[in-house]
């Protein structure tokens, strides 16, 4: 399965990850082991972006991966934008986009959700060389 | 609120029929239960085709009607109550609110209990402060009950069984039946917390994330905001003899249960039901599939505390206003935030149910898909969602058992064992359902060690309930069985409610919820999870929970429970049996620690926070529960709060109980190779079928596959441990019923294992 989602055309919904020292929630910095970051909420059909500080962490790939919600499917974004269905192994992660800001990486989830997705969980992770870090949170569109 | 313990405690009824029904007689032939999985023996699969339930839905119009009659029947015994409709999947089409109606839900589960054995001999224990749920008041959540025994009415029942909130009450209490000691627990002990807010398989209609109101899945099978219900008063509705729904009235303003099976309810005590039944007058279930026609191990269920329908009815249903009357004068549809919503006020709000097995119900046959059925056995329903595409197809895990990528379950190997599952289902003779060999219905889920949902189909006519229950049972097998499950229990932290309301502004200043009723402020204190590991280390054994037992959910219901052995109260010093380490005692001095149906023990202690914070969402306090029951929402600061925690967040971002444990049996680990790679669970008739089906499902795969998946090693099998704090009973894994297949004379079917 391969969805095109287009490019990212605007900051309508940031996962903002700030350096909050000691919360549960909103730590500094995606982690080995895994992050549970903020909900956010988009606009029916909205677009999506996170941004994640990195510090100094040598980045050396970005990935996205989308599930919907209810549901055991796992797609996974690829440089171009486009959703593939992952079968839930590292080693088969493909890279997906993002870009540098300072110390922040700004990822492009998708100009607009998958058709037929309009909950979901969203995982960012970015490969450094002492192994991946990650984080996730989930994305549902605003009730009209 | 005095007088409601006592009403509940007075609750009770006959046994609509006398002894027990044997179900089958003891034919000759083969007592060895053989089977080489390959070349089953013959009768004990079943790939026929089967008829499907009837295509039929309520129309606003009949959920009009049984409104109508139902407060038809509150203004005769002048009451006034809160009343839901839904449909068999769970969706809200009605909630009516008559004028008057007594808005909270006062004590959601008191359990009056008096201790007849030991130094407290006499002592009445309330658990109204602070042991779970009960005693807990809810300002304006009367709504919010009718809902849920709504959707227990549905939920349970099936077009081959009708049970009622009534029969839950039966089948979850500490002894089967309820009072009768040293019988073990209610064959379903602990489904009341199934269906939950915070599942992540049960769909929402709407949600609050925290960052605004969000919209939800316009399918279902939808979720229930207390879980299932005992507290009589929620009935299944039937439309020409096929299931479609289900009615919940509240007008005592009291979510209980019935504590004695040997009463008969006084007509005050029995509104609640009354009313119902005016209700669902002309959507009556077939008198040959109520409760009081079906048997379990050895009891009667219990249908309702009527001789039939209408003997203790006050008013005639026939003489019911319409419903544009009704609404003009007696009360109002109400909205239920994240259940229910009434933009327009008027009888339009009224919905239609959907039809079962179409794509609106989120069930279709598998045969229906796009692509055709992944599965080989013709019967197969799936779970879709609202664009028909479906849910939960069989795929291949993402983690890495045994620190190896190579283990892990194929997308062949789950379609296989759901396949094998389901085929002994339907060679199976039904323990719940009517006329007698009815082959038996259920829902199959299997699991990855992450706790991901790897494929999940169902026979026809399963009731509902078993599409929840049976992804909790295979993951409660699978994580009960890992190396970590000490561990990860071990970072679930202990929780009291009020720290994380105190800053709200919403509630009294230390965080206490008010109570309505001008009693003391209520908070919830749930134990840590280390608490129960110490528990399991101390009474089973010192390595407990580091993965050198495989747990059936039947072994891990042992330990659930208030007493061990199961239902045995006492021993012959007269010293109480010590309870399971994953349960709440039963008569400790601290009553904030006692058990009840409502504060089990670790199963609710997992999730209660998230049942308090769906309650608060209802009552527009705070964002919803979040999605997979592994966090909760500090109220006071709107950070998260981390459960179980989350074993692999890139292939699967929740913990690794993300719809509740269960604790009550039908599932087994799955291992390759003595290597545990997941769990398989099985859930909507009897719980020996139940194992059966999950054990022989998964056995008949290995041998088929050839590749060492199978069953634990029978070294490391939970029926090998015996307590060390316990009586010297052993633990079980599985137990199958005798004779249980229609076309063969089977007699052991587990001897194979």
């Amino acid at each position: 399965m391969k969805l095109r989602n287009g490019l990212i055309g605007g900051m309508t919904a940031l996962a903002v990850i700030s350096a909050t020292a000691g919360a549960v929630l909103a730590e500094a910095q995606l982690s080995l082991t895994g992050t549970a970051l903020p909900p956010v909420t988009i606009d029916a059909g909205g677009a999506l972006e996170a941004r994640v500080a990195v510090g100094t962490d040598e980045v050396s790939a970005v990935h996205a991966i989308l599930r919907p919600a209810s549901s055991n499917i796992t797609l996974m974004r690829d440089r171009d934008g486009f959703w593939m269905t992952w079968d839930g192994d590292r080693a088969s992660l493909i890279d997906s986009a993002a870009r540098r800001d300072g110390d922040d990486l700004v990822f492009k989830i998708f100009q607009a959700p998958p058709q037929g997705v309009g909950s979901m969980t969203i995982t960012i992770a970015y490969q450094t060389p002492d192994g991946l870090k990650y984080g996730w949170f989930d994305v549902a569109e605003r009730a009209q | 609120m005095k007088q409601f313990l006592t009403k509940k405690m007075l609750r009770g009824g006959l046994i609509a029929a006398g002894a027990a029904l044997a179900l089958v007689s003891c034919g000759g032939g083969s007592d060895t239960g053989s089977d080489d999985g390959t070349t089953a023996t013959p009768g004990t699969t079943f790939a026929g085709l089967i008829d499907f339930p009837g295509m039929e839905a309520l129309t606003s119009a009949d959920v009009q009607q049984i409104i109508a009659q139902s407060v038809n029947e509150a203004t005769a015994q002048g009451a006034s109550a809160s009343i839901a409709i839904v449909d068999r999947v769970g969706n809200v089409l009605a909630v009516f609110q008559m004028n008057g109606a007594d808005p909270n839900l006062r004590a959601i589960a008191e359990v009056p209990r008096t201790i007849n054995q030991g130094p407290l001999t006499g002592t009445q224990l309330l658990g109204a402060d602070g042991s779970g749920l009960d005693g807990f008041t809810v300002p304006g959540g009367a709504v919010v009950g009718a809902i849920a025994k709504a959707v227990t009415g549905a939920y349970l029942s099936s077009e081959g069984n009708a049970f009622t909130t009534r029969t839950a009450s039966q089948i979850v209490q500490e002894n089967f039946n309820p009072e009768e000691t040293f019988q073990a627990g209610g064959p379903l002990f602990g489904v009341q917390f199934s269906q939950l807010p915070c599942s992540d398989l049960s769909t929402r209609f709407e949600s609050d994330n925290g960052a605004g109101t969000v919209v939800g899945s316009t399918v279902g099978p939808r979720r229930s905001p207390l879980g299932l219900a005992a507290d009589p008063g929620g009935l299944p509705i039937y439309k020409n003899g096929a299931m479609v729904g289900g009615i919940g009235v509240i007008s005592d303003g009291v979510y209980g249960l019935d504590l004695s099976i040997t009463g008969i309810d006084t007509d005050a005590e029995i509104a609640d039901e009354l009313i119902a039944l005016a209700g669902i007058t002309g959507f009556e279930a077939p008198r040959s599939i109520r409760a009081f026609n079906i048997t379990v191990e050895g009891n009667t269920l219990r249908y309702t505390d009527t001789a039939d329908d209408r003997d203790r009815l006050v008013a005639d249903p026939a003489t019911a206003p319409d419903f544009a009357t009704v609404l003009a004068s007696q009360g109002a549809l109400a909205a239920v935030r994240g259940y229910y919503a009434t933009p327009t006020g008027t009888a339009a709000d009224v919905l239609p149910g959907t039809i079962y097995g179409t794509p609106a119900s989120g069930y279709i046959p598998a045969s229906d898909l796009p692509g055709g059925s992944p599965f080989d056995n013709p019967n197969a329903f799936v779970l879709v969602d609202e664009t028909g595409a479906p849910r939960f197809s069989p795929k291949a895990a993402g983690d890495a058992p045994g620190g190896n990528a190579a283990n892990r379950l194929t997308a062949n190997e789950v379609r296989l064992m759901i396949d094998e599952a389901l085929g002994v289902a339907l060679a199976g003779r039904a323990q719940i359902r009517r006329p007698l060999n009815s082959r038996i219905q259920v829902t199959v889920s299997v699991v990855d060690t992450n706790g991901e949902i790897l494929g999940v189909a169902r026979t026809p006519d399963g009731p509902i309930f078993g599409t929840d229950v049976s992804l909790q049972k295979a993951r409660t097998a699978m994580f009960f069985s890992s190396a970590t499950a000490g561990d990860d229990l071990g970072a679930v932290p202990a929780i009291d409610s009020a720290p994380f309301l105190a800053g709200l502004g919403l509630f009294l200043p230390d965080g206490l919820i008010p109570d309505p009723d001008g009693g003391p402020g209520q908070r919830l204190i749930l134990n840590s999870g280390q608490s129960y590991v110490d528990n399991a280390r101390a009474f089973v054994a010192p390595d407990a929970l580091t993965g050198q037992v495989a747990f059936s959910d039947r072994g891990n219901g042992n330990l659930s429970r208030p007493f061990f052995p199961d239902g045995v109260q006492e021993q012959q010093n007269g010293d109480e049996n010590p309870n399971g380490p994953f349960s709440r005692p039963f008569n400790s001095a601290d009553t904030t620690q006692n058990w009840s149906p409502f504060s089990t023990g670790l199963q609710f202690d997992l999730i209660g926070p998230n049942v308090l914070q769906h309650v608060l969402f209802i009552l527009n306090l705070l964002p919803d529960t979040p999605v997979g029951c592994s966090s909760v929402t500090d109220g006071a600061t709107g950070a998260t709060v981390n459960l179980l925690p989350v074993r692999d967040g890139v292939a699967f971002p929740r913990g690794p109980l993300a719809n509740g444990a269960q604790i009550f049996a039908g599932s087994v680990p799955i291992y390759r190779n003595g290597i545990l790679i997941g769990g398989l669970g099985v859930s909507g008739d009897g719980i020996d079928q139940d194992d059966m089906i999950s054990s022989l499902g998964l056995r008949r795969a290995g041998l088929t596959l050839g590749n060492g998946l199978g069953h634990a090693p029978e070294a490391i099998r939970s029926d090998t441990v015996i307590p060390q704090g316990g009586d010297g009973s052993r633990l079980r894994y599985v137990s199958c019923p005798f004779t249980p297949f229609i076309a063969s004379d089977v007699q052991n079917a587990c001897e194979v294992l």
